[in-house]
């Protein structure tokens, strides 16, 4: 017998276990021989096809299979067709495979060993089975566990267990240690680029019990929040349940996990989560790991916690407003340092100047509107400082150039200088109408939010723009396009009114390709890339001469 | 526990930034890596380890013809930088760029040669024996003067050089990622330099080298080193060859003096020989660029004496 299409008629079968496994295999060989699909892009519709016999003819047996389970202890109280079984088993191996299908689409399934009477000392029986979807987190080798809606399959005399895609798989007892996915350790700034299990040295840096409410009201968790820190740079983490270790502790951790909460990583550690305490007498102490936590304007991330940073003030703004019956006062204020400009967000009252330079303590980042800000709950933690440690700073002038590439690896935020080469010039730009309500570009007269509105014009121009490490979008908007192009909305509305849009960007096209062009303002940077908002914008004239001579000096070229 | 952390990395949706690539560096590629999802690049890894996916190239208008295709109508080209040649395709999928295309086709069979700044995406085809090649498929051009094309020039310079000097470091590491990050090779060349090693084995980097060399002196302004392949001087050659004299007798005369001049000095030659060197062959024994280059393709094409194994290199078939 061709042996191509069994494992197909296995998964055929994993979906239609009632079907017959001849007629299957008639069906595959009909649809190689005679429409010359190959099983693998077959086994779809053929699937569908025993899944619709299967419908009419047997949909009352298959309903009483699936109330009526069978529980039984050994592999040798079941028969051939037995469905939905329950039954408790120790996993030896678990051996996952990625099939591919011709469509190019990959699917994981596992073949191992399991065997019966976990908890019994009577010889136990080893069988085959395959696990179909995915079951890999609670299927892990030495683990004991209960397998619920798992059905019997009886292929050339031999049998074996198919945990399917509605089986349930119960983990009653973990994996000895030695199962436990253990890896060497790596340092923080590592594994903040991670996802996923990790392992890691650190040394505790803060620590704090707190509570998590549910959602559902249903009552709270006890956790504990910290901070871990090493030579490469800190952490925040998250422990799920007890932490007994001071500050300051060096520690070792295995099977902790690294989360994500906005853009910022985070340790997460459960019940599963090793946690030794770990010698090493060249490690930092916490006094130097903590004095590096000093924040940059240029390191802060959206739901970064306990940062301690220092700006220089730029502007105040503060107003105040009701909750719940009582005044409260919000002051807004604009503050930078040699790496940048943000905002900062004070919950309290708070007299500030600008031109002072504040010490923050343990404030919390959040962005808004995709840049990070600096928030602040309690006036107390902010601290003026006699003296700035950095000279002062002229915020007129102030700007950070960076390269777009750096700009790639950083985070979204304001006040920087970068160029590059305009490389795409969108169709959308000129005249478009905006709501009134929420800004956004209306498509036909109707925004996503308000629906039909009445527009307001206004002009905007869209660029890709690359320097051949990375590239960015470009949003210029009303003023700086005006700017840039030196002509105002009006007239460019009017040229559009008697020549058409598309001549008005054929035009800009022509005059703008390849050219390099230097921003100013603000970045955002998330997983799609990074948008520029200009403030400014200008052609940077270029000297070839002064060009190459520096090309040479930087590689040590001699002609 | 379980779950999410299997699926990672949305990265890949990036848009791929434009490598500032000399024609040699690009035509000497020949390892393909096809992007398995629908939204992965495909990339042509060069011997320097540039992983090439889009590119911004330059230099004068060496060949435009129209193709028909059973898409519909497109357009092929050659876009020749001071280090070879770079061949080019305006796809029926893009015709907001015919316009464009169809008048540097007009202003090219005038006989006018101007230099072109090009945005396109890296493409590659593999011949039946298992050959690449490397062309580009356009996604924006333009006219530009001899002055940015000074700039792109240096530019693409500064670009090789980081290469080179990145792959010069990397033979002194390990063969793996950490020992080329703590090596100091820059991270957008770490996984192209892994890949090149693996594939080309040790390279010889004196061209690219030479390619930087040529391109500074001709950016500072000053003459380049011997063989004058200076860009704007190519339009001198040609600018006089009207084409009406290929067609009389005498345009026979000259395309059998090209074909002999060309297989002796095929046959003459141990290696592939480039096509400047054909073509400066020719002009030796009185025969016109354009000529000369109708000459090559023919042999190439439709009397198949003669084939291109690399971009760029001939040899006797």
């Amino acid at each position: 017998m061709t042996d191509e299409y069994d494992t197909y008629i296995e998964q055929v079968l994993t979906e239609v276990p009632d079907a017959d496994r001849d007629a299957i295999r008639v069906e595959f060989e009909k649809y190689h021989t005679q429409f010359r699909i190959e099983p693998e892009d077959a086994v779809r519709s053929i699937m569908k096809r025993f899944q619709k016999n299967d419908s009419e003819s047997s949909i009352q047996s298959r309903m009483d299979s699936m109330v009526t389970s069978k529980k039984v202890e050994r592999f040798s109280e079941l028969g051939s067709d037995d469905r939905n079984i329950t039954i408790e088993v120790t996993v030896v191996t678990y051996t996952p495979r990625m099939q591919k299908m011709k469509s190019g689409e990959e699917r994981q399934i596992a073949f191992g060993w399991i065997e019966d009477l976990p908890f019994s000392n009577e010889n136990s029986t080893r069988w085959d089975y395959k696990d179909w979807s995915n079951h890999s987190s609670n299927l892990s080798p030495g683990s004991i566990v209960r397998l619920e809606g798992v059905s019997v399959n009886e292929w050339n005399g031999k049998r074996s267990l198919n945990i399917n895609q509605s089986s349930r798989v119960v983990v009653l007892q973990e994996g000895s240690a030695a199962n436990i996915p253990t890896s060497d350790p790596v340092d923080l700034a590592t594994a903040s680029s991670m996802e996923g299990p990790v392992s890691l040295v650190a040394r505790v840096v803060a620590s704090r019990p707190d509570q998590i409410v549910k959602k559902d009201g249903s009552g709270t968790i006890d956790i504990v929040r910290g901070r871990l820190a090493d030579s490469s740079g800190q952490m925040s983490f998250l422990c799920w349940g007890e932490f007994n270790h001071e500050v300051g502790s060096l520690l070792r951790f295995e099977g902790a996990n690294i989360r994500r909460f906005r853009d910022t990583p985070e340790v997460n550690f459960s019940d599963r989560t090793k946690i030794e305490v770990f010698r090493d007498a060249s490690f930092p102490d916490a006094d130097e790991l903590s004095s590096q936590n000093r924040a940059k304007i240029e390191d802060i991330r959206d739901g970064m916690r306990g940062v301690d940073i220092t700006v220089q003030v730029e502007s105040i703004e503060t107003r105040t407003f009701v909750r719940d019956g009582e005044e409260r006062s919000l002051t807004s204020v604009r503050v930078l340092d040699p790496s940048g400009r943000c905002k900062m967000t004070v919950w309290s009252p708070i007299e500030l100047e600008p031109g002072q330079v504040v010490s923050v303590q343990e404030a919390r980042i959040r962005a808004f509107q995709g840049t990070p800000d600096i928030t602040v709950d309690d006036a107390k933690q902010v601290t003026i400082l006699d003296e700035s440690p950095w000279g002062d700073i002229d915020p007129e002038s102030h700007v950070v150039e960076i390269s777009l590439g750096e700009l790639r690896n950083s985070g979204s935020r304001d006040g920087i200088q970068t160029e590059g080469d305009v490389l795409v010039i969108r169709e959308d730009c000129g005249i478009v109408l905006r709501c009134p309500e929420c800004r956004r570009v209306l498509r036909d007269g109707v925004c996503t939010e308000h629906d039909v509105v009445e527009g307001v014009e206004d002009l905007r121009l869209r660029f890709v723009i690359d320097d051949g490490l990375s590239s960015a979008n470009v949003v210029i908007g009303r003023a700086a396009s005006e700017k840039f192009l030196e002509q105002d909305m009006a007239t460019i509305q009017s040229r559009i009114n008697d020549e058409g849009s598309s001549n008005f960007v054929k035009e800009i096209k022509d005059k703008l390709f390849g050219i390099r062009i230097q921003i100013n303002g603000r970045a955002i940077v998330d997983d799609r890339g990074i948008m520029l908002l200009p403030d400014s914008v200008l052609e940077k004239p270029n000297d070839p001469v002064n060009l190459a001579s520096k090309v040479r000096e930087t590689w040590g070229v001699v002609l | 526990m379980g779950g999410g952390p299997l699926i990672s990395g949305s990265s890949n949706r990036q848009r791929q930034p434009a490598l500032r690539m000399f024609a040699i560096e690009f035509s000497q590629s020949s390892l393909p890596i096809v992007g398995q999802g629908e939204f992965d690049p495909s990339f042509v890894v060069s011997r320097l380890g540039a992983m090439t996916s889009r590119m911004l190239v330059a230099g004068v208008i060496d060949n435009m013809e129209r193709r028909d295709t059973e898409s519909g109508p497109g357009y092929r080209g050659r876009l020749r930088d001071s280090t070879g040649l770079h061949m080019f395709d305006v796809t029926p999928f893009s015709p907001e760029l015919h316009a464009d295309a169809e008048e540097i086709l007009a202003r090219f069979e005038r006989g006018d040669r101007f230099l072109v700044l090009m945005l396109g995406r890296a493409r590659h085809y593999e011949t039946e024996d298992g050959g690449v090649f490397t062309s580009i498929r356009a996604e924006g051009f333009r006219e530009i003067d001899v002055n940015r094309y000074h700039v792109w020039l240096a530019r693409t310079a500064d670009a090789t050089m980081r290469r080179i000097d990145s792959h010069r470091k990397s033979r002194e590491l390990d063969n793996n990622e950490a020992s080329y990050k703590s090596g100091g090779i820059p991270s957008d060349l770490i996984t192209g330099i892994l890949k090149s090693r693996e594939h080309y084995g040790d390279i010889d980097d004196s061209v690219y080298e030479v390619a930087v060399m040529r391109a500074i002196s001709m950016s500072e302004g000053l003459a380049p080193p011997e063989e004058n392949l200076d860009v704007p001087s190519v339009s001198d050659d040609v600018a006089p060859a009207p084409s009406k004299s290929i067609e009389n007798l005498e345009g026979d005369e000259a395309r059998e003096k090209a074909k002999e001049a060309i297989m002796q000095c095929l046959n003459a030659s141990e290696s592939p020989v480039d096509y400047d060197t054909l073509i400066r062959v020719c002009s030796g024994v009185g025969v016109v660029r354009l000529t000369a280059e109708e000459v090559i393709d023919d042999l190439r094409d439709v009397q198949a004496l003669i084939q291109e194994p690399e971009f760029g290199f001939f040899e006797i078939l």
